[in-house]
Parts: structure tokens; sequence; C-alpha cells
């Protein structure tokens, strides 16, 4: 991976990244970018038609030649161009339509490799770097619309090229058997006009490129410091991303404005970070001004190398404006190009990072082996001896952990914040892989079981669980065709029916308000839905991890008194907090410090009074044991 | 009076609309104020952008005319030479005065933060309104949208159709030296354009709210998608064929769209060729025949049938910067109003020094106790979008909280318990009847006033990527009191995670700013929040579920610190679990906006009430006797 996008590449490397995008926007729609080239050609027609129609009028007109002649040409070849043009505008829109869907897939490129990468690689931290490149390759810019405009423009650009070289050879002719020097000499100090043009104007293009994304905007290979001192809040807090309105009340009721102001205003206002634009505006000021000014020398140049020419020998008006006409299309042409070549780089260059996002590999082994479909449910599970820790992670989340799992079993896991309950469900459901021992399933390592298969036998509510602001019933089935009866049937089960009831459009209701305009559910509803999905998936295995944290007291015993309907004969593990939960349980494990400390039933745990669970129960129980 | 400031209130949210010139009149204001250089280079901009267009025209009638005097190759370098200095200088500097643009887009980035702090002065009923939401994201779209906010683009759309303007002038100048009719006519024909040009408008504006609804989609789905947190969910349910044929829906959606102008797109050319063609074959019939005639000669024809092409571009110009001004027209509209919104506590009061809390706590009627404060007759209810009152939340309510009291709000979710505080935080105003503080009336006293009596934490808790020690006190780094954010973190229970991760007040928060940053625990962050409200120290402490993410100990350690902290203060303790209420002089049972029952945790359980009910049902899991069970639970 790269680290800086100004650093110099070879040529090489800068046709290949081209050669890249273009392949990957070529698999996406194949002819797409031999139609745009059509377009071009047509488009130089077009141009150029026109041109030699007005210089057949003006050679008409000189000669003193009758006006019904030269009108019928003029009419006649208006409506051919005419013609053209509505071909070429109409292919322009279709192309557009079609750009459409190349844009979002593309756009979306990332989104759909996290949905379907390794668990454990989302999180790694050089998947994090690699998003974190990728968004600031895209901060600037079009994206891949970047590639596509300057393509367009380079293909416009070649064609036009081609066409005034086409219309204007005799021009050459013309310099090349001229007596005196002069009009090749304006040919070469137009020539050297666009050569220093660009040359300074892509340097000072350079520095604007280098104040963006170097080290003064925003720079990962910053110290720690410079991006403190660089850093604002503006668009988290302002766009409200992980903020809201309702951090209002703590700004006000501790007086945090000043610190918020701090934080957003004066950190963008400061007059550093000012400097810095103004020097980004001066040094796009300087590129734009050496950039385009040289088109002046064009403009006249070519006038006055042709007039020098006229002069020199008979030449028609007519051809003085065609080949003044060939001249600055060809001298323009060349100045765009010198732009749009280095321009269609570096936009390729910074789609590689998302290219390369697609190639991060798999490290999890996916298993070959068929998982038997037992509709008895008889599944054990054994963890033995296994250790895990987090990527990155210094200490152990569990260490030789060893637990067996028998079917139709209710077990509760109990410990203190960080004890490795959910690590434990984490493995369970294969979302990591353990560093040692293993975990089997009827006796089998699980790794070797086809990896979707295995994942099938579990349904677990995370304590941060997600729902999407898509349609009720397909949050629940996860699905857009689902069994309507039978996620009522769930949503029922997990005391969800009566706020069904009151809702009028039922499975059809959009939750929340980011998809469409939907309902807001409380924290507690939420849950409830979460609770339902896992009912529907029918998987062998429940499991519930913190279920009950938003839920009142009432709607806690609901969901108690329900969750023995709620797993049927399934195997069950219940994460929570509060240990009355343990009670409804046959067997409760307790979790310290990344091991299994104690096991057993309640009534024997809680005999055990120097033991965690103990511990645990009384600090709780305490206030509810009558004075 | 008091009705009065209702109605006010109601009357601030509409939006009031303003005129295209008063939006005009304030951009340029704005960007004044900003950078006034970026204004003058624009104006500059716009003079030498009216001139640009006029050089290519003008140029080849300058050389055939020349040609046709045939002067001496000399004279021709000479003329042509000093062109060439003239026209590199206009297009070089017009071309150069591009690079305002960086400076010219920091302006956006200003209004953002300028409409939060904004949100943060107004009383925060607005901000938490369904109105006020709605309002500040579509104020937002001033300063939101690449290129297309609105900022951007009425200060553009303004200074481009003023050389519109100018344009449409100069040649207009230059063509009525050949005829007023040909003005005429292409008047007639670029209000034909105009016409097609309307239609299209009138197109996406019938669009506008369909494509925002479809590009909300996408952006929702791709959020949704690469959703870090739900992608546990997303494997355990294999939510990847779901989530990923939404997104290719999506696409079809938007495909329909650009589907739908394409054949806009594909009419509007049409009509604008043909009306190209009728200019075109007009021009060169009036012109050919102007020359054959006489009446011009041939190097006029390329100046005239050049301005004949350019002019319709302007007039249509026109239409189109028109189109922009009326397309930005909503986001500053409600921007503006947003910003005229009446302000709760100035910039001034935000900005002055925070006093010292126990000279605050000296203050006539607070005898060091907390005053006492009483709810009297209060009735309260959100308001709705368009700022009518919506379902009451609280009727004709009485509280009267002595100085120093423990009380604990407990109730169904929904039952009013969060409103309360609201509403005694002076956050939001009862519509009818009063809250007293030591007999004032909280609406008589500055909020920011009354504000420095509360210590509160609320559920959803304000933690920023700064240091620990600006978490803590939400005043700056610099106005920190290090040893009372030290204090405040052995309060709340935090001194071994301090020192087992070996974090300083310094320590930042998550890694968004500094790499070294930690990430908290839920747990810990709620411990953290708790430190906030011991740091300021204030008379009155109010906790609002703060227990929900801890473990059992974890909780016993905070039931018990509040009995601590809340020595000599008045407090009040929200929570769903009950036994919280042990601590507490009186317990308040809400329900449905109205005391269900009051009194000390044993005189409610003697009185048998839905109180005991709850209770019981909590309790009986912590019961060691089996008979405690009241209600059929069994596994098997």
């Amino acid at each position: 991976m790269e680290t800086d996008l100004t650093s110099k590449l070879p040529l090489g490397e800068h046709i290949k990244n081209i050669g890249k995008i273009l392949g990957v926007v070529g698999e996406l729609d194949k002819t797409y970018f031999l139609h745009m080239g059509f377009k071009a050609l047509l488009d130089t027609v077009i141009s150029f038609t026109g041109l030699l129609l007005s210089v057949y009028i003006l050679d008409q007109l000189a000669a003193g030649i009758h006006f019904g002649q030269t009108f019928l040409v003029a009419a006649v070849t208006c409506l051919m161009l005419l013609v053209l043009n509505l071909g070429s505008g109409m292919l322009q829109n279709r192309l557009d339509v079609r750009w459409e869907i190349v844009y979002r897939k593309w756009d979306s490129i990332t989104e759909e490799k996290i949905l379907r990468m390794d668990f454990s690689k989302i999180d790694d931290p050089k998947t994090r770097k690699m998003k974190e490149r990728i968004w600031q390759d895209n901060n600037w810019g079009a994206g891949i619309n970047t590639v596509r405009w300057y393509m367009q423009s380079i293909m416009d650009g070649v064609c036009r090229m081609a066409g005034a070289v086409a219309v204007g050879a005799p021009v050459f002719v013309y310099v090349l058997r001229a007596k005196s020097w002069i009009a090749p000499a304006v040919l070469f100090v137009i020539v050297l006009a666009i050569a220093v043009g660009s040359i300074i104007g892509t340097r000072y293009e350079k520095k604007v490129q280098e104040y963006l994304m170097g080290n003064h905007i925003i720079d990962k290979e910053e110290t720690d410091e410079e991006r403190i001192r660089n850093a604002n809040l503006v668009w988290d807090l302002a766009l409200g991303y992980g903020y809201s309105y309702r951090d209002g009340k703590d700004a006000r009721l501790y007086r945090g404005y000043g610190l918020l102001r701090y934080w957003s205003l004066e950190r963008i206002t400061s007059p550093v970070l000012k400097g810095r634009v103004r020097e980004i505006s001066l040094s796009s000021g300087k590129s734009n001004f050496w950039g385009i000014a040289p088109t002046g020398i064009v403009e006249c140049g070519s006038y006055l190398a042709v007039g020098l020419l006229a002069l020199a020998g008979a030449m028609s008006i007519g051809s003085v404006i065609r080949f003044a006409g060939c001249l600055k299309n060809i001298f323009n042409t060349a100045s765009n190009l010198c732009y749009q070549f280095p321009q269609l780089a570096l936009g390729a260059r910074r789609q590689v990072s998302t290219l390369e996002f697609l190639e991060i590999g798999d490290d999890m082994y996916k298993g070959k082996l068929p998982l038997e479909k037992r509709s008895d449910n008889q599944y054990r599970i054994e963890f033995r001896d296994v250790s895990f820790k987090y990527p990155n992670a210094e200490q152990y989340a569990l260490r030789h952990f060893s637990m067996e799992l028998k079917v139709g079993e209710k077990l509760a896991i109990v410990g203190m914040n960080g004890s490795g309950k959910t690590t434990m469900i984490k493995l369970l459901c294969r979302l990591y892989d353990p560093q040692e021992g293993e975990i089997l399933l009827n006796g089998v390592d699980i790794r070797k079981f086809r990896h979707e298969e295995y994942s099938r036998l579990f349904s677990v509510v995370f304590q941060d669980y997600q729902l999407f602001s898509f349609l009720l019933g397909e949050n629940v089935a996860v699905s857009a065709d689902y069994n309507e009866e039978k996620v009522r049937k769930c949503l029922e089960n997990a005391g969800f029916g009566k706020r069904l009831e009151e809702l009028p459009q039922g499975l059809r209701t959009y939750v929340f308000k980011d998809y469409e305009d939907g309902v807001e559910f409380s924290g507690g509803e939420a849950q409830k839905v979460a609770i339902a999905r896992a009912i529907y998936k029918e998987a062998p295995f429940v499991l519930l991890d913190e279920p009950t944290a938003a839920l009142d007291p009432l709607a806690e015993f609901e969901i108690y008194q329900r969750f023995d309907e709620i797993v049927e004969d399934k195997t069950a593990i219940y994460i929570s907090h509060r240990l009355s939960s343990c009670r409804f349980c046959d067997k409760i494990a307790v979790f310290h410090e990344g091991r299994l400390i104690q096991q057993g039933s309640h009534e024997q745990l809680v005999q055990d009074k120097g033991g965690k669970y103990y511990e645990m129960w009384n600090a709780q129980a305490q206030y509810y044991v009558e004075a | 009076m008091k009705k009065n400031k209702q109605q006010e209130q109601t009357a601030d949210w509409q939006v009031k609309r303003h005129s295209i010139l008063s939006n005009i009149l304030f951009w340029v204001k704005t960007y004044w104020k900003w950078t006034p250089g970026v204004v003058l280079l624009t104006v500059l901009k716009t003079v030498l952008g009216t001139l640009t267009p006029l050089v290519g025209i003008y140029l080849p009638k300058l050389v055939l005319d020349l040609l046709a005097d045939n002067v001496t190759a000399e004279t021709l370098i000479r003329t042509l030479a000093i062109w060439g200095i003239l026209v590199m200088a206009l297009y070089g500097v017009n071309g150069g005065l591009n690079g305002k643009y960086y400076t010219q887009n920091m302006v956006r980035s200003f209004l953002m933060p300028e409409l939060y702090l904004k949100s943060l002065r107004v009383s925060y009923e607005v901000p938490e309104s369904e109105w006020g939401k709605k309002a500040y994201q579509a104020a937002l779209g001033v300063a939101n949208g690449g290129d297309w906010c609105a900022a951007t683009r009425s200060f553009d759309c303004t200074f481009e159709l003023l050389q519109n303007i100018l344009c449409f002038l100069l040649y207009s100048t230059v063509l009525s030296v050949l005829s007023p009719w040909i003005i005429l006519a292409l008047t007639v024909l670029a209000l034909l354009n105009i016409l097609v040009i309307e239609k299209g408008l009138r197109f996406q504006d019938s669009m506008r709210e369909r494509e925002a609804l479809h590009s909300r989609h996408w952006n929702y789905v791709r959020s949704a998608m690469g959703n870090m947190t739900a992608a546990k969910d997303v494997r355990i349910f294999g939510m990847n064929a779901w989530l990923g044929g939404i997104r290719d829906r999506v696409i079809e959606e938007i495909q329909e769209d650009k589907r739908a102008y394409q054949r806009l797109n594909n009419w509007q050319h049409l009509m604008n060729c043909l009306i190209g063609l009728i200019r075109d074959v007009g021009a060169y019939g009036y012109l050919i025949y102007s020359v054959a005639v006489g009446n011009i000669g041939v190097s006029d024809f390329v100046l005239y049938f050049g301005a004949v092409t350019g002019f319709s571009g302007f007039v249509t110009g026109l239409l189109y910067q028109i189109g922009g001004l009326k397309g930005a027209r909503n986001a500053t509209d409600y921007f503006r109003a947003y910003m005229e919104l009446p302000e709760e506590i100035s910039e001034e009061e935000c900005m002055m020094p925070e006093k010292n809390s126990t000279e605050e706590t000296a203050k006539p009627g607070c005898n060091g106790r907390g005053p006492c404060i009483v709810f009297e007759d209060v009735s309260f209810s959100y308001k709705k979008e368009d700022g009518t009152p919506g379902e009451k939340i609280l009727e004709h309510f009485d509280l009267t909280i002595a100085p120093g009291e423990k009380l604990a709000l407990v109730g169904a979710n929904g039952a009013g318990k969060t409103t309360l505080v609201k509403l005694l935080c002076g956050l939001y105003h009862p519509d009818g009847g009063r809250i007293l503080v030591d007999g004032r009336s909280l609406d008589e006293m500055k909020p920011g006033e009354w504000f420095r009596f509360l210590s509160v934490v609320f559920q959803e808790q304000l933690s920023l990527p700064v240091t620990i020690a600006e978490n803590i006190s939400l005043q700056r780094r610099e106005e920190t009191d290090d040893a009372r954010a030290w204090e405040a973190i052995e309060k709340a229970g935090l001194s071994q995670t301090f020192e087992r991760q070996k974090l300083t007040l310094d320590t930042f928060l998550t890694k968004t700013i500094s790499r070294k940053g930690i990430e908290l625990s839920g747990g810990q962050r709620q411990r953290l929040m708790l430190a906030r409200a011991l740091y300021k120290d204030a008379p009155i402490l109010v906790l609002d579920e703060p227990t929900a993410a801890l473990d059992p100990i974890a909780e016993s350690q905070v039931y018990e610190s509040y009995l601590e902290h809340s020595r000599g203060k008045t407090a009040i303790f929200i929570s769903h679990r009950l036994a919280s209420t042990r601590f507490s002089d009186r317990i308040i049972l809400l329900e449905q906006g109205r005391i269900l029952e009051e009194g000390t945790h044993e005189q409610l359980m003697a009185r048998q009430g839905a109180y005991a009910r709850m209770y019981r049902v909590q309790s009986s899991y912590y019961e060691e006797e089996n008979g405690g069970m009241t209600f059929d639970m069994e596994v098997e």
C-alpha cells in the first residue's frame, strides 16, 4: 500500500493503475469506453464540419458568388449537423444512465467486501488503516467519476487533435515552404509558451495536491502531536456523526459551550488553518494562471502565424479561418492533454486503494465437511483448553478455557464486565478461531465444517445487536420474502405482539427513520424485535447476550416468562448482569478473567460462600431481602 | 405574560420565506464577513469573464481586416503581439482567479459550527422538537453537499447571473449596430429555449423529493452494509444476500430516476437542436444576404455570426442561474430562520468563565443543602412539528422536593420520568403552572443561572474524542482544575481503571483524534459521566439510569457511593431496578405523568399497591425460598 500520493511513480506503474481501474469498470460495463470513444469521434466530426462550413461560406462571399447557392449549402449542412448532434446527445444521455450502475457498484465495493470478509479481518488494524486510506483518497475529487471525466476529455482531445491535423494538414506544407522564418518562429513560441506554462502550472498544482493530501490537511504520517493540533470536530458535531441534539443537555448543564466552540469553530477558523487554505488558494491560482495564460498566446499566435503565411502567399480568407482554427485546436488540445493525462493517472491512483481492499484475503479455514442435519437437534459442544486473545490485544480474553454444552441445556453465564462472556460466544459462533485449543461439535473440530452450514446452528442476540431501517418483517426474517404468519408469531413470542397491533402498516412498517420515515422504537421494543429475529431463525442454539438491559422490570418479567417458550427444546446460553435470570437455567457458569471458575445450579453455587457467584448474587440480592 | 411567550415560540416555528434578492444580499454579506477578499476577487472575475468570450469572436475579424488592408508583416506582428499579451493576461488572470475556490469553500465549513453552536444557545426544546430537527437538517443544506450546497451555489449563481447580464448588454450593443430586429428575433428564440428549460426545471423540481429519498436510501444502505457493529449479526444471520439485494434494488430505483432524466434530456436536446437550427439557418441567411448586398464586410460576418451563437447562451444562462438561486432558497431560508431564533443564553454568557461553585452554593436561598423545589400545578406536552402542543405528558402535576431530600423516581418506560427531570433542569418550560425554586419561578431565572445548581447524568452521554480532563470538566483543558478532576475520578470509582491502563488526564478518549487514545467500556464510560457530575459538585444531583451497563458488583458500588456523593445534597435517582429505592427518603411511582404512589419503601410495601407488586416481581428472583415466586415460571 502506498503512503503518499504525491510521490513519484514510474510511468509503467501509472499505466498499470489506469489499466486496472479500466479493467474493473470494463467488467461492470463492457462497452462503456468503446461507446464513449465513438461519441468523441462524432463530436469531432460535428465540430470540424461546422468549421469547414464557415470556411466555405467565407470563400464564397469573398469571391462574390450568388446568395442562393451559398445559403442552400449552409442550410443543408445545418440540417446534417442537426442529425449528428441529436445522435451525439442521445448517446451521451444513454451513457449517463449506464454510468450510474458502474458508479454505484464501485461506490459500494468496500461495503460489499465488509459483508463477506472474515469477521476477524474487519476489526484488524490493517483493514482499518486501509479504510482510512480509501477515505482519504476519496476525500477530495470525485472518486471513480474523476477517472470517467478525464477518460472522456482525453478521448475527446485525441479525436479533436486527429481531426485538426487532418483538416489543417496543408498549413504545415505552407509553413515548410515559407521563405521567412517568422511564421515557424511564432509556432515555436506557442509551443514554448505551452511547455513553460504547463511545467510551472503542474508544479503549483502539485503543491496544491501536497497541501490537500500531504502533511497539512490530512495525512496519516503525521505525528500524534500534529494530528491533535490539526484536528477539529466540526463535521462530527454539526452533522451528528456519533453525536446528536441530545448532547445539548450536557452542553447546557455543564457549561460545555466553550469547549465545543473551541473544538469546532475556533479550531476551523484558526489563523493557522486559514493561512494554509490561503496558501492553497494562491498555489491553485498560480497553477491556473500558468495553465490558462498560454491559451491567450495560442489564440493570437495562431492568427499571427496564419496571417503571416497569408501575407507571403496567396491564401483565401476561408483558409485563414480554417488553418487558424486548426492550429488553435491542435495547440489547445495538446496543452489540455498535458494536464489531463497526469490528472487521469492521479485519479486512477486514488482508486487503487479501493481495489486493494478487495484483495484482502480470508485467513479462516472455511471447512469442507458437510454438517449433518439433525431433526432431533442432537448437538454437543465442547470447548477444550481454549485460549484466545483479540488481534492486537496483549491480554488473553479466554485462557485455558474448557466447558461442555449438552443438548437441550439452558446455561447461564455470569461474570464481571470483561470476564470473557461475550468472547466465548464469538468463538462458539466461529466469528473468531481460538489461537490454542479446539472447539468440538459432536467430537469434531468445528473448523472442519463448512462455515456457512455451521453458522446456521446459531441464533444470537448480541448486546449491541443491530436492526436495520428496513421493513419490520424483513428485519425479523432477514430476507425480502418471508412467511408473514411465522414472523408475526415470532414477534408475539418475543413480547412485541401488542405493539405490532398498534402499527397501522403492521409488518410493512419501516423501522426507524433513516431509510424511510418509519417508526422510532424504544430500546426495549427494538430488543424484542431482535429477539424475534433470533426465534425466526429456528437454530438449535439460542444465545442471548444481555437481552433485557433496556427493559423495565415488567417487560423484563415478561421476557423471562417467555424465555422457556422461546427456546423450547433448544440449547440456550444466556448472559445477564441480572443474576435473577440464572434461576431459570439448568446450569450456571461463572466466568472470571477469561476462565471458567465455577459451574453448577444456583442452589449449589450459592452455597459456596467464598465463591464469586455468592459475592455477585449478594451484591444484588441484598437490596431485595426484606428488612 | 406567560401565554405571550408561548405564542411567540409558535410563531418562531414558521420559516420566513425570503425573496431571491434578500437571500443574495444575505450571502454576499455572509461571505463579506468571513472573507472580504473572495468577494472582491469574484467581482473582478465577473468583469473579466464578461470580456473573455468577446476576444474569440473579435480576433478573427481583426485579422481578416488587417489582411484585407494588406498591412505589412511588421504591423501584423506588432498588432497581434500587443493583443497576445493582453489576451494572455486576460485569460491567465481570469483563470487564476479560480484559485479563490479553496478560500471561498472554507466559508461553508464555518457555517456548520455556527449553526451547531446556535443550536446550543437556543432553548433545548428547539433542537429536540420535530420542527427543530427538521429545520436543523434543512439548514445544514447551506453547507452540506459539496459544491451543490446552498452557500456555494447562491454565491456562484449570483455572480454568474451578473456576468450573464453584462454579457447580454454587451452583445446586444454589438448586434444592435447590425439591426435591432436581430436582437428581437434572438430574444424570441431564447424565450422558446427558456420554455424548454423551464419544463426541465419543473421536472427537476418534481423529481427532487424522489431523488432525495433515493439518495437517502443509497447512503443508508451503504452505511448498513459497512456497519461494523452489525457485522456479527450479518454473519450469524447470513444477512449478506438480503442487504446486497436491497442495495441492488436501490440502484434500480436510482437507475429509474436517471432513465426519466434520459427521456427528458433527449426531448430537451431535440428541442434545443431544432431551435438552434432555426437560429443558425436564419443567421446564415441574413448574414450571407447582408454581405452579398454589401451591407457588411466579409470579416464582419465572422464577428456577427459568433455574436449570434453566443447571445442565446447568455439568455438561457440567466434562467439557469435563477433556477440555481431558487434551488438554494429552502436551505437558506431555514438557515436564516434558525440563526434568528431567540437565544436563551447569549454567546457572551456562554463564554463567561465558570464561577467558583462553592460561591454559588452560598447564594441566598441556598442553605448548602440545595434549594426547595416546588412543582405547582404543572402541565406539559411536547410540541408537534407545526409547533402545536401534542399529547399531555404531565397534567396538573404537584410535587415538592425538600432541601437535601433523596428522591427515587420509578415507573415503566414512558411514564414521564425523564420529562420530569428535563422540566426540573429548566431544559423545558411547563405549558401551565410553574416550577418554584426557593419561591422563585424558574421562568424568572436565567437558564444559565439555574444550570449551575445541577449535576445531571443522563442516559445518553456526551463523550468527546478529546482528553479525559476535558470530558470530565467539559471545560477547556487549561480551565480544568486537575486536583478536582482526580478527586472526581476517585469518587466515581475509576482510580483502578486509571492505574491499570496508565491513563492520565491528558489521555484522549477513542482514537479519533489521537492515535494513543483509549476505548472505554460502557461501564467505564458511565462512571466517567458520574465523575463529570461529581466534578461539578452542584447542590442537586440527578442520576438517570446510571447502572444499566454495569455488572452486579459495580452496580452495588454505584449505589453505595451514591449515598456518599449525595450527602448534603438534593438527589434524584431514576432506575428500573427498584433496589435503588432503598436509599431514598421518598419514592415516587409515576404512571402516565401522574404520581400513582409515593412514600418510603416501607410505606409503599405496606400499601400493597403497584409499587409493592413491581418490587415483588423483581425481588422474587432473589428470594431464597421458592415460595416467594407467586407466579408460575417453571423450568424443566
